[in-house]
């Protein structure tokens, strides 16, 4: 049983810091957008 | 961050493959339980899926890199290419994460060089070696080299793919003997993912877009 939920736990845990990423880069581009349409 | 039809659809499609998750979820709790390896047998529910997105991820990456360079240029399929080969890696490590959990009750060792798990792993790192040269090419030839590498590079895919018919004596099964209720639910767990897969390459693919805009401003 341990073992199924760590590699569920796991795979939540890749997709969140994915999607982390995703926001943050999403986040960096726009204000970058901002700086460069000054 | 994304316009047009492709900005309207991401809600619907996360929607739907959380819709999804939520029945293969239900379905992996209700399944029954493996006799000889118990529980730890429910990992195939996210291991399988997840190496068939895997695996398609790449695929798209592979066609969008021959549309890109047969069609002259388009640069939203080296867009998709490279959004879609983001994914197979994330894909790849939910893949060589839950792998050796896997192994470690079936075959008490929690990796071992044998022909899939060598080759997957190999895939993984060159696939890895897709964005490290896409980063350190110039702006000119970025797309270029980049789908020359799109289409190279899914030869590992197709060596991982057929290892386990390929190299007699492999560990790694090609089929396992399921119960219709765990085939059902496994069936239904594949298309969640591969579901999730198509919500998640939207969601890159605007991130993608916005970048290229942003880029094209500051030239």
């Amino acid at each position: 049983m341990t073992y199924a939920v760590v590699a569920y736990a796991l795979a939540a845990m890749i997709w969140t810091g994915y999607f982390l990423s995703l926001r943050f880069r999403a986040a960096k581009l726009e204000l970058q957008e901002k700086v460069t349409s000054r | 961050m994304t316009s047009g039809w492709l900005g309207k659809s991401r809600p619907y499609l996360w929607w739907l493959a959380v819709a999804m998750l939520l029945c293969s979820f239900w379905g992996i709790a209700h399944a029954p339980t493996e006799a000889q390896m118990g529980t730890v047998q429910k990992i195939i529910y996210i291991h399988v899926p997840s190496a068939t997105a895997a695996y398609t991820a790449f695929f798209v990456t592979f066609v969008a890199s021959i549309v890109y360079l047969v069609s002259g240029k388009g640069r939203r399929w080296d867009q998709v290419a490279v959004s879609s080969c983001e994914i197979g890696m994330v894909f790849s490590a939910v893949v060589l994460v839950s792998g050796p959990l896997w192994a470690r009750s079936a075959w008490n060792t929690w990796w071992t060089w044998e022909p899939r798990l060598t080759s997957f792993l190999i895939m993984w790192i060159l696939y890895g070696g897709y964005f490290l040269i896409r980063s350190s090419v110039s702006p000119g030839s970025r797309r270029d080299v980049s789908a020359v590498l799109g289409v190279v590079l899914f030869v590992s895919a197709i060596v991982s793919y057929l290892s386990v018919a390929w190299w007699r004596g492999s560990l790694h099964p090609r089929s396992v003997t399921m119960t219709p209720e765990m085939r059902m639910t496994l069936t239904i767990s594949i298309f969640a993912w591969l579901a999730f897969y198509v919500a998640a390459l939207v969601e890159r693919l605007g991130l993608e877009r916005t970048r290229e805009r942003i880029e094209e401003q500051a030239r």
